[in-house]
């Protein structure tokens, strides 16, 4: 498949963009692992001694990830498992806005988001991420440069 | 190429891969700058913002002491409405600029603000306390850790409907 070079530019755009707030998020957290780890507890949903575990590596997870996306390497496992961050992170929402809790988003290390504006949030991002998985890569990436794929 | 490229159970494998290379970047991280997490207590602390935690008893002695504070109700309007500590305002973290706007404007920066939640699982108080310390400077925030719901276990004074 050959990309229409519209179709190319608005792939690299979203890879990019989805790319670097997955890792600017990661780092924002890697920075202040304990409020992560506190924010996480305040969801409510993982057991005790797997907060802590979440807590530290899920900001890895996702610099890596993001990493991997911006980059363009591996495009499509990169996506994928960015599809898998989001679509965690809006089920954790989505839970938490039925019970009614009041917690505060820890999404970016502002904590500054309506629950219902990080809901959709992320089903934004989801919806790129399903636009992009059905490119098989795109232009200025290192799947280009290794691997001679074309787009 | 393309066929071996986007063979689905290499995808897999590599989705699989990116995530333990986080995994892994994390622990190596975690053993060498802050190995206390994995091995120790964790202690959280919010000390760049000067927010310090309050008991149950010291909250009830600062109120029965009649020491001049303002009892800050994070939760939201609903749930204040339905109860909540006798004396407290309302400001529901979700709509904090305006309500923060409308009460605390002219409050003095060095009055004693204690913020609570609805309880122990909640962060909505922490987060309002370092918006507050932000936004008005004050200099004294505290919060409540147990919130509404170790408040309500004992004897302790609540009102209903609104107090503004």
């Amino acid at each position: 498949m050959i990309l229409s070079p519209k179709i190319a530019w608005i792939g690299i755009v979203v890879r990019m963009f989805i790319g670097g707030i997955l890792g600017w998020a990661g780092i924002v957290k890697i920075q202040n692992p304990e409020a992560f780890i506190k924010i996480v507890k305040a969801y409510d949903l993982l057991p005790e001694g797997l907060v802590v575990l979440w807590g530290i590596f899920l900001p890895w997870i996702e610099l890596v990830t993001g990493l991997f996306l911006f980059l363009g390497l591996w495009h499509k496992s990169a996506v994928l498992s960015s599809s898998g961050l989001f679509l965690a992170f809006a089920a954790a929402v989505g839970i938490n806005i039925l019970r009614g809790a009041d917690i505060a988003c820890g999404c970016f290390g502002f904590n500054d988001t309506n629950l219902y504006i990080v809901l959709l949030q992320d089903l934004v991002f989801l919806l790129c991420c399903y636009f992009l998985f059905f490119l098989k890569s795109t232009p200025y990436s290192l799947d280009q440069v290794l691997y001679k794929v074309l787009v | 190429m393309d066929v071996g490229f986007y063979n689905y159970k290499l995808v897999l494998l590599r989705t699989l891969v990116i995530q333990i290379l986080g995994i892994g970047a994390g622990l190596i991280y975690t053993v060498i700058f802050s190995e206390q997490l994995l091995f120790g207590d964790i202690e959280i602390s919010e000390k760049q913002y000067d927010i310090t935690y309050l008991s149950l008893e010291a909250l009830q002695n600062i109120i029965q002491s009649k020491s001049k504070i303002l009892l800050i109700d994070g939760r939201s309007e609903l749930a204040y409405h339905e109860g909540h500590i006798l004396g407290a305002v309302n400001i529901p973290y979700m709509q904090r600029d305006y309500f923060s706007q409308q009460l605390l404007a002219d409050v003095a920066r060095e009055l004693p603000i204690i913020v609570y939640c609805s309880g122990k699982n909640c962060n909505t108080s922490v987060e309002l306390a370092k918006f507050l310390s932000q936004k008005f400077r004050f200099i004294n925030i505290q919060v409540f850790e147990g919130g509404w719901e170790e408040w309500i276990k004992g004897e302790n004074p609540i009102q209903k409907g609104s107090s503004r």
